[in-house]
């Protein structure tokens, strides 16, 4: 599944199978994983469910050492913040890193047609 | 919103009122099977859990409708819990937007005449040609051998689940369907009480016509009530069917009693209780506690028992004669009440029983509240009694043993049970196999051998009993007012001989207590609150600003075209 745009900031509202979708595709996109990312409103998600995808967030969270707290099992907005939060921010790692490994070939070249990406990393 | 809120409005919202009644049917064999059933999720052993319909349903992240509101009240579905009241159940669920089929059948032999199924998102469920509507319906179903399909269709977009289903009647009542519910809590603040029973009357709308199905409704069918505002709600009470249960019309009337009913259930038989000064209290307690869940009341709260504290000398004996749990109950309220230790059993739906000297709960403005009449009753002057042992008494005992029976012949494993007038707080039993049991006039026991008839004619193996006596010595024949000879006379029925003792004072019974007691009464009509219970305290403030502290006698709280009121009447001071 394609990259969607997390929802980083959930008000009073429903919690979907769209929405369970999006963050398990996601998940998928970042870390490589086979999630079920192909919810529909007869689904009945589990804790082992949530569970996978708790354990990935909180992995790109450690492993990337994102300023952000672990989200748990709880149902409110404030939790599912967390999770497309981190996976948000890990996708904006990740590019960062990759836009960096291009910059890096620029360095100690003459010149260049191209001026190197502005966010390169030194 | 919260209750308080509302009460301090001079005009406030019309309360919320939620009850019902499930009175369960045991028929030959639980009637429906959803072994065949597509369902989506269905608990593995749905009998017991459809059945138990105190047990919630539980809240799961579920895609259905709109998807899951996020409030905080959905967990994710955990197949490894198991159903209880406290984990809740699933129940079965269907599929989104597919009918969920089922069978029901009924038998010949101990037919059950209807059914009753709680739901959710159920649009309709068609059984043997009829269509019933809504996520709450009653089965009626024809006697005989027979199995019928059940299909039940969701609403739109969403999945049909099933929580409750009971072979019976469940009947769940708000205010979009409720005529009336009269709560009549009740106590007994008079100097000669006696344990009052609280009931509760629901009048309710009930378009469909179960005339011919409602008085096979159980007695003691458990009838829940509460009522308060969204977010503050009293606790749920529970009272039990104690009269059938009647339709007239569409109209249809329930009326319960709580548990203290079964007070008479329970007699107590004569009892020795000894114990010393610093555990007076604890033992009192626990036997106030005994008396009543012995008659199978199902206490919701209890006071831990006070702490023992003192000298452990001095040991202090009672003898609580044959009487019922009622009776002591009531009596260890009017005399058992002194210093702190203030044994108190509240019912009303809610059973609780207590010791710790209640203080004001709410206070009420004479302002505030409609038909103030206070009455005086006339103050109790004297005591006296009856009883040849007099309005008081101590209770002593005998170390020498007594024979109680001659020696009589047995066979070997015989069943014994000897009765005497006397009283006795030790036994010794020859030719005992076991004791079965032993009050303070009564032993009952199985023989051992059976008596030989010797050689010589003498016998070997008889039985006999011989015990240890209590010997009752009457203290005070009257009781006279330390505030003179203004008054009446009371005239008190002994069911307690001797005196418990905690530090210097004796406590229990205790009859120079009711001299304290106010004579001064009252009524009042208030606003009405749920939560009120009787003998709840509560600080009377006057027109003149003086205030008093009163003990609400009994609750009358009537909920009605809308409103809520309440009947209050109440005594001075904490009975």
């Amino acid at each position: 599944m394609a990259w969607q745009e997390p929802v980083t900031t959930w008000g009073d509202t429903y919690f979907t199978h769209e929405d369970m979708n999006r963050i398990c595709g996601n998940i998928n996109y970042l870390c490589g994983t086979t999630l079920k990312d192909d919810y529909t409103t007869d689904d009945i998600p589990s804790r082992q469910d949530w569970a996978q995808v708790l354990l990935n967030v909180g992995n790109m969270v450690n492993g990337f050492n994102l300023p952000l707290a672990i989200p748990n099992y709880d149902v409110t907005p404030q939790n599912l913040e967390l999770v497309e939060s981190g996976i948000n921010e890990a996708f904006k790692y990740i590019q960062r890193r990759s836009a960096s490994a291009t910059a890096r070939r620029y360095v100690g070249s003459g010149y260049s047609a191209q001026q190197p990406p502005q966010n390169y990393v030194r | 919103m919260s209750i308080n809120t509302e009460n301090a409005k001079k005009i406030r919202k019309p309360m919320e009122v939620y009850c019902g009644i499930v009175a369960q049917m045991q028929g030959a064999e639980y009637p429906a099977d959803f072994s065949a059933s597509d369902d989506k999720l269905i608990d593995a052993d749905y009998e017991t859990t459809l059945a138990n319909t105190d047990w919630p349903a539980r809240h799961i992240v579920d895609f259905q409708g709109n998807g899951t509101p996020l409030d905080g009240s959905y967990t994710w579905y955990d197949a490894s819990e198991v159903p209880s009241i406290n984990n809740g159940k699933i129940g079965v669920r269907g599929h989104v937007d597919t009918p969920l089929v089922f069978t029901i059948s009924n038998t010949a032999v101990g037919s059950i005449p209807a059914i009753s199924i709680i739901g959710n998102n159920i649009d309709r469920i068609e059984f043997d040609g009829e269509t019933y509507s809504g996520s709450e319906v009653i089965i009626p179903l024809v006697s005989g051998d027979y199995t019928e399909t059940a299909t039940v269709y969701p609403i739109s977009g969403f999945r049909a689940e099933i929580s409750d289903l009971i072979p019976g009647i469940i009947a769940n009542f708000d205010n979009s369907n409720l005529i009336s519910c009269t709560v009549a809590m009740r106590g007994d603040l008079t100097d000669s009480p006696s344990w009052q029973i609280s009931d509760i009357e629901i009048k309710a709308y009930m378009p469909q016509n179960l005339e011919s199905i409602i008085p096979n409704m159980a007695d003691d069918s458990p009838i829940w009530y509460y009522a308060g505002y969204d977010g503050d709600y009293c606790e749920t009470r529970k009272f039990y069917l104690a009269e059938p249960a009647k339709q007239g019309g569409n109209i249809i009337t329930i009326k319960g009693e709580d548990a203290s009913a079964r007070l008479d259930n329970y007699n107590q038989q004569p009892q020795i209780v000894a114990a010393p000064r610093n555990t007076a209290r604890r033992v009192a307690y626990n036997k106030f506690k005994q008396l009543i869940e012995s008659a199978g009341v199902k206490l919701r709260e209890s006071e831990r028992p006070p702490a023992v504290s003192g000298s452990n000398k001095k040991e202090r004996i009672i003898v609580l004669h044959e009487a019922t749990a009622r009776d002591h109950v009531a009596n260890i309220m009017n005399l058992g009440h002194y210093g702190t230790f203030w044994p108190q059993f509240t019912d009303a739906g809610i059973p609780k029983v207590t010791w710790s000297k209640p203080t004001p709960k709410w206070l009420i403005n004479e302002s505030d509240i409609g038909d103030h009449v206070q009455t005086y009753t006339r103050k109790t002057a004297r005591i006296t009694s009856d009883d040849e042992n007099g309005v008081t008494s101590t209770v002593t005992k005998s170390n020498s043993w007594r024979t109680i029976t001659e020696p009589f012949d047995v066979t070997a494993n015989q069943k014994v049970i000897q009765n005497y007038s006397d009283m006795f707080w030790a036994y010794s039993v020859a030719n005992q196999k076991t004791r079965m049991w032993s009050t303070a006039n009564s032993v009952a026991y199985v023989t051992k051998r059976a008596t030989v008839k010797n050689s010589n004619g003498t016998k070997s193996y008889q039985s006999y009993v011989r015990g240890k006596r209590v010997i009752i010595t009457p203290a005070e024949k009257n009781l006279q007012s330390p505030g003179g000879n203004i008054g009446g006379v009371l005239k008190l029925q002994n069911i307690v001989h001797g005196q418990l003792q905690d530090g210097s004072a004796y406590f229990f019974p205790r009859p120079s207590i009711i001299f304290d007691r106010q004579p001064v009464c009252g009524s009042f009509r208030f606003k009405g609150d749920p939560r009120w219970m009787p003998r709840d305290v509560f600080t009377m403030r006057m027109m003149d600003g003086s205030e008093h502290v009163c003990m609400v006698e009994n609750v009358t709280l009537v909920h009605e075209g809308g409103g809520t009121y309440a009947d209050v009447t109440y005594r001075q001071g904490v009975i």
